[in-house]
């Protein structure tokens, strides 16, 4: 028979340029109606785990950042194609965040390094371990990521104990100063752990903890205690900070103050606190100098917001404070720090909601001064760099790039060129996360274990720095070096010793427990890290597990540690005592010349930079600003209004050392007096993407702060509108945002602490403010159709009507809710949507013309533009996906079709059936459909962590959200193996998170199940007091339902209708968690009339 | 589709067109703003730029012969038999030596791929035994050579066969070891041919045909009598798919038994509902 291959054939007959045959080897199935015979390749012997078709889930740690949340990664064919939260795991209890999510890009990333490169020349391995292995002792630094468990235990012994040399654990975004702090105030060294479930009051003093400071425990944590039914209140939050990110707008209160100043504010407070509750521990004397008052108003914030949180904080028990992580923005991070620390010391939540004992794990931090003085002091000797990048965040100025090279000896760990790799370094790729061997006790007693779950792809060769250590300490004899030992191991003897006592009385006892002799610690000799780490675990974890009480052999234990993924020791919580006497509060400095202060904020998915080559991580847009793939400055629109900047333009930023063409947002959580420039693109040397936008570093002035950290908010600047244009779209301001109080679409709503204790409003969505609606108003009405869920007890008089009846659902009508009072905008289910259905990447160009393609859209509706004056913050977040209607407007328009509402109440779209009308999109009044423009296709090695599952749609086709199809397919495949087909109806089984947006979810506000099973969670939220549909006067019976931010604020609808009026009447009362009791709901309707007045 | 030179003469103008548009950029780009169009092809990639139509292979090459040509799905046609890498016989396995299909396809009923064998299934019963001795003589039998130097590699083969024959073997097995370029065959995945593919589109699970009690036979035809290298005996279209779906006597028991309607718990409307759902086209279409 004869042999086609296309793409010779297309050479062969020149029809193809470069470009004609780049394009079709992008491409090689579509326009063809004729499918070619492709190969199938088995194995040649099968793995015994591997099953064609069917994914395994191998536990790991997620690496992206040092908290160590346990991951599941989904293993198909030998790529891992997904990760997911380990629903065991205490960290991430099966969500991940998005930085976790997005994390998967670096294993795949186009940019990585086949194998090691000396001085931009590949060399081999072995070239490569010769030229480590130079080594010598006593003149060795290490500059690294935080490293613990066995990896840690490694690193001490190689560098520290054999080579004599240092070691520094530093990393962009980390936990400095929080870490002094402790160590000043309390005498431990750690940051301590946050238990935000407990708190009442919640107060960052400018941390983005839950964003790009955060993590999915601070994430749960925070939604628990907004969640009235975990622990019976609704927890209040306050932000004090320059400018609003991702944490001050989800607060009810925001206390603006002046860039650096936060520290002041936490004086202050803690000075206020004391007084008001009596405070007469120990931290006594530090506050007596304090003058609070000049503090606030050198701060330049208004002290009745700052008496409401005093008042706060002094009246619930419970409390906390992650406050003082504010490594980048203070010009006195240190300082800030105690003064957080403080104000949870004199409130008493040392030891309830801040907790040491289990606290971080955190040997070897240093600073970032330490940083640059370590590289500067390494040039003659030996520089290992693990996995950071100590190019970017040093401004040029710092001669940080001219001491790295200098050293005469650099070895990068790291898998991607980064802005800190100089030509005199050696690079040598050390796998992700996924691909080796690792573990983390990132908080203390719980040890995660990283398993390797996939082959490097592309034929990259990898060694990991564990091994590569283990095979240079062989090479070089440095084994005999460790035998002698150390005070450290003493400590670990010692607790091996107690451990065996135990295990000796328990064998007293007269139980059948084997006798287990203690296992020596590794030392260098183990050969590969898979021993050393084995046998690390077997000496100083397996006696933890025995000192529990537990009698399982060590091999039965290793097995039950990898399935679980982490083992938990029992850590009791320390309660410390305060020691500090000393007391500072550094003024705010601003340097340089210009109009206003510039403060630098991390990206909330970038970070420092660190993922900035993760096209996931660059498109989706921020939740504020809505900015993807640039760099932006935010500014106050006032500000913008005076300096005439210009709508779809950019501007010009300048300061004392240069400046950058970049893009605006006038939003109003900026000062007026600041302008908030973002961190995380424009790098130099990191990757394709990382090198969109600007870099903001560049035009800082280089300086660290008391502790050691770097200062970015200490520079003043000037702004002027240029011609370029910078924006994602043409809306520079808050136009869209506006829709709630403008044009009657009343698409979100809030809940009032007043109406939710109400116990007036009983039924389904009684407790939404649309009751405050007059009764002619569209979202009435839509009270009263035939709707189901809306009829319980209501009048019926004012139907709306359908015109079709409602399609049949028998047995599943998939639903989806999702709490706006837990979601906070963290667009991680947007990322987990990316990663599930092979959503395309289209670039900063597509994106401005609005061609995003992302099946998630956050919503963010800033209600009200006076945050400055009254500290209120309306922001509301809502995640806004394909609405699966019964009644779908899409679905009668399509000409062929493709989209239609299926028996399990799906909204389907089949793409292979559709020819792009856009129709559908047209019609659909949640805009949740997104139309290929182009073939999107990725760059090579991307192609590999495609879902097999999902079809890659092509040009002309439209797709939106399929609430997860192909998951829901396995669902009912295995639900089909369990049960006999015949007799199910409808599944009991646990899908509520089965779609991958709910099972990202880091505060669960997304659930998903079947709403005829009455004994789901969906089928309950559906009828819950705070539930509403999205423009729901549409009637189009939308199989998503939302349910309603609580908020502390009396102005509960349209941030001035509802009890505007009478919340006037009760004064001060914003603090309205109790009072009001009885309000006529008359008198809300009336309110409604005043509202719509005024809005026209 | 047989008749292609018509097509041809339809396709080409486009063809030309279309590389006309990509070649000298002069197709505007609908994006309306060439002069901020910093479309970059390795950071994101497309397949085709324009709306324009592509030079679609089967239009636009006289040279292809499509009506020899086989493809994974569609009309069938029963003399059409692949050139496999080795000349399996089904007929003499499954039918003579009465092995189980599953005993091969061994992943049909756990997942949605039925699987083709690794290699070492087939050295269950061709490979050496522990003490180095042939379970199946494979003296003078090409394939087999084959086979052993797929997973031996040529060389290995040829020299274990021979320690175990006690004669020198080694220049007719690696005479037989080459592949279809004629290059000698090492250690590597046997790469088969597939007889049977469905598009990107569609998602097909054996597990669950296979676990509603069909038999392999019904779709892939009776491998046993009939075939030595296996062939398409169905079309693996919409259409055929349905005519199972609407009618197949298993989708009746499985979905209204006669036998379960005494009661009154199942009822056939509800029974013919869940008919009605494995026609729903999310049922195959992903």
């Amino acid at each position: 028979m004869m042999k086609i291959n296309r793409r010779e054939f297309l050479k062969a007959i020149g029809l193809g340029s470069t470009a004609t045959a780049a394009a079709c080897s992008a491409d090689p199935i579509s326009w063809d109606p004729m499918v070619p015979i492709e190969h199938a390749y088995p194995y040649v012997a099968q793995p015994e785990e591997i099953e064609p078709g069917n994914a395994s889930y191998i536990t790991s740690v997620c690496d992206q950042c040092s908290e160590g949340c346990g991951i599941l990664a989904k293993n198909r064919e030998g790529r891992v194609l997904n990760v997911e939260g380990n629903p065991q795991h205490p960290l991430s209890k099966g969500s991940i965040c998005f930085r976790g999510q997005a994390g998967l890009q670096e294993t795949y990333s186009p940019d990585r390094l086949s194998g090691p490169m000396q001085s931009g020349a590949s060399v081999s391995w072995e070239d490569a371990l010769k030229a480590v292995a130079t080594v010598s002792t006593g003149n060795v630094t290490w500059i690294g990521r935080p490293r613990s468990g066995a990896t840690g235990a490694l690193v001490k012994q190689f560098v520290k104990e054999a080579l004599n040399g240092s070691i520094l654990y530093w990393d962009e975004l980390d936990d400095t100063s929080l870490r002094a702090a402790s160590k000043s105030v309390f005498g431990i060294e750690g940051v301590p752990t946050f238990k935000l479930e407990n708190a009442h009051t919640i107060v960052s003093f400018g941390m983005d903890f839950l964003n790009a400071q955060g993590s999915v425990s601070l994430s749960d944590g925070w939604a628990k205690s907004k969640d009235p039914t975990h622990g019976d209140f609704v927890s209040k939050m306050f932000s004090v900070g320059p400018r609003m990110g991702l944490t001050s707008t989800n607060s009810d209160i925001h206390i603006s103050t002046k860039a650096g100043t936060e520290s002041l504010i936490a004086f202050a407070v803690a000075k206020k606190l004391a007084d008001k509750n009596g405070y007469s521990g120990p931290a006594k004397a530090m506050l007596s100098s304090i003058d609070a008052d000049k503090m606030i108003s050198d701060a330049g914030a208004q002290s009745a917001l700052v008496d409401k949180l005093v008042a706060s904080l002094s009246k619930h028990g419970s409390v906390a404070l992650p406050g003082g992580i504010e490594s980048m923005n203070g010009t006195n991070s240190g300082a800030l720090a105690k003064a957080t620390l403080l104000i949870n010391e004199v409130a008493g939540n040392v030891g309830t909601s801040v907790l040491y004992g289990p606290h971080n794990n955190s040997d070897f931090a240093a600073s970032s001064k330490d940083v640059l003085d370590a590289v500067q002091k390494a040039k003659g000797g030996t520089l290992f760099v693990d996995g950071v990048d100590l190019g970017y965040v040093f401004s040029n100025k710092s001669g940080m790039k001219e001491a790295l090279a200098g050293v005469q000896n650099l070895v990068v760990f790291t898998n991607e060129s980064n802005d800190g790799v100089t030509d005199n370094a050696l690079v040598l790729p050390v796998g992700t996360g996924l691909e080796k061997w690792s573990d983390s006790e990132g908080i203390i007693g719980l040890h995660s274990i990283s398993q390797a779950a996939m082959k490097p792809v592309n034929g990259n060769v990898i060694m990991s720095a564990e091994d590569i250590l283990l095979s240079v300490a062989g090479s070089k004899g440095l084994m005999a070096a460790v035998v002698e030992p150390t005070a450290v191991e003493d400590a670990v003897d010692e607790e091996i010793e107690t451990s065996v006592a135990t295990e000796g009385t328990e064998g007293t006892e007269g139980t059948e427990q084997p006798v287990v002799t203690a296992a020596p610690l590794p030392g260098l000799d183990a050969g590969d890290f898979f021993s050393y780490l084995k046998s690390w675990w077997e000496a100083v974890v397996y006696p933890k597990y025995k000192e529990a009480g537990e009698g399982k052999l060590f091999r039965q234990f290793w097995m039950d540690t990898l399935k679980s993924g982490f083992f938990q020791a029992n850590v009791a919580v320390i309660k410390p005592t305060w020691i500090a006497s000393q007391f500072s509060a550094p003024a705010a400095k601003s340097e340089g010349s210009g109009d206003y202060d510039l403060v630098l904020f991390p990206h909330p998915y970038t970070g420092m930079g660190r993922h900035s080559n993760k096209p996931w991580a660059r498109e989706i847009p921020d939740p504020i600003t809505n900015f993807s793939w640039g760099t932006w400055v935010e500014v106050h629109p006032t500000t913008a209004e005076t300096l005439g900047l210009k709508k779809n333009k950019g501007v010009t930023l300048q300061t004392a050392n240069g400046s950058i063409n970049i893009g605006w947002y006038g939003v109003p959580g900026v000062r007026p007096d600041t302008l908030a420039l973002v961190v995380g693109g424009g790098k130099s040397t990191s990757g394709r993407y990382a090198e969109l936008g600007e870099n903001p570093i560049s035009i800082i002035n280089h300086g660290f702060d008391d502790i050691g950290n770097l200062t970015f908010s200490s520079t003043k600047a000037s702004l002027s509108p240029n011609e370029e244009r910078n924006s994602p779209s043409p809306q520079n301001e808050l136009v869209k945002s506006d829709t709630l109080t403008k044009n009657d679409r009343y698409v979100n709503f809030t809940t009032s602490m007043v109406d939710y204790k109400d116990a007036t409003l009983v039924g389904a969505g009684a407790a939404v403010p649309e009751h405050h609606l007059p009764e002619t108003s569209m979202a009435m009405r839509s009270r009263k159709t035939d709707n189901k869920f809306h009829t319980a007890g209501k009048d019926t008089t004012a139907k709306l009507t359908d015109m079709y009846p409602e399609p049949e659902h028998p047995t599943y009508r998939f639903g989806m809710t999702l709490d706006l009072n837990k979601c906070n905008g963290c667009n991680a289910c947007a990322a987990a949507c990316y990663a599930e259905n092979n959503v395309s990447i289209v670039g900063p160009e597509q994106v401005r013309l609005g061609r995003n393609m992302g099946w998630i859209r956050m919503s963010r509706y800033w209600e009200g533009t006076d945050v400055q004056e009254t500290g209120e913050a309306d922001v509301r977040f809502q995640p806004v996906m394909c609405q699966h209607c019964a009644h779908a407007p899409c679905e009668g328009v399509c000409p062929v079709l493709a989209t239609y509402h299926n028996l399990d109440g799906l909204n389907a779209m089949i793409y292979n059936r559709c020819v792009g009308t856009r129709y559908c999109a047209n019609n659909c009044p949640y805009s949740a459909r997104r139309f290929n423009f182009h073939s999107y296709r990725w760059p090579e090695s991307f192609n590999l962590m495609l879902n097999p599952n999902v079809l890659v749609r092509e040009m002309g086709v439209m797709e939106k959200c399929t609430f997860c199809i192909q998951r829901i397919r396995e669902f009912k495949d295995e639900w089909r193996d369990s049960r006999d087909f015949k007799q199910g109806v409808a599944s009991t089984g646990d899908y509520s998170r089965i779609t991958a947006c709910a099972s990202a979810c880091p505060s669960n506000a997304i659930s998903f199940g079947n709403l005829k099973d009455e004994d789901s969670e969906v089928s309950k939220q559906f009828s819950d007091r705070r539930a509403f549909k999205m423009l729901n006067e549409l009637n189009t019976k939308p199989g998503v339902a939302y349910l309603t931010r609580i908020v502390h604020a009396e102005e509960t609808f349209m941030h001035h209708g509802g009890h505007g009026e009478h919340g006037a009447a009760h004064g001060d009362g914003h603090d309205s968690d109790e009072g009001h009791g009885a309000h006529g709901s008359d008198a809300g309707h009336d309110d409604g009339h005043d509202h719509k007045e005024k809005a026209h | 589709m047989r008749n292609i030179h018509k097509i041809i003469a339809f396709g080409l103008p486009i063809a030309a067109l279309a590389s006309y548009g990509i070649i000298n950029n002069t197709v505007s780009a609908d994006d309306g703003d060439t002069a901020q169009d910093e479309y970059n092809n390795d950071l994101f990639p497309r397949a085709l730029k324009y709306l324009v139509p592509p030079p679609v292979p089967v239009f636009s090459d006289p040279d292809r012969d499509i009506a020899n040509e086989h493809v994974a799905y569609g009309a069938v046609d029963e003399s059409e038999v692949l050139d496999q890498p080795i000349a399996y016989s089904h007929m003499l396995h499954a039918g003579e030596l009465q092995i189980e299909c599953q005993y091969c396809h061994t992943y049909a009923k756990r997942s949605i791929h039925a699987g083709i064998p690794s290699t070492q299934i087939c050295m269950n019963c061709h490979g050496l035994s522990p003490n180095g001795q042939l379970k199946v003589d494979p003296t003078g039998r090409p394939e087999l050579y084959k086979l052993l130097s797929y997973n031996y590699g040529a060389d290995e083969a040829a020299a274990l066969v021979s320690k175990a024959k006690g004669q020198d073997l080694t220049e007719e097995i690696l005479t037989a070891a080459v592949d279809a370029d004629g290059e000698k065959i090492e250690q590597q995945p046997i790469p088969w041919q597939k007889v049977h593919d469905l598009p990107d589109f569609v998602h097909f699970t054996h597990k669950r045909h296979v676990k509603a009690g069909l038999e392999c036979q019904e779709c892939h035809g009776e491998v046993q009598d009939t075939m030595t290298v296996a062939y398409r005996v169905s079309e693996l279209t919409m259409g055929w798919c349905l005519n199972c779906h609407e009618s197949h006597p298993s989708v009746q028991e499985n979905h209204c038994d006669p036998a379960d309607l005494a009661g009154d718990a199942t009822t056939c409307d509800e029974a013919e509902l869940r008919r009605a759902e494995i026609k729903d086209c999310y049922t195959c279409h992903k």
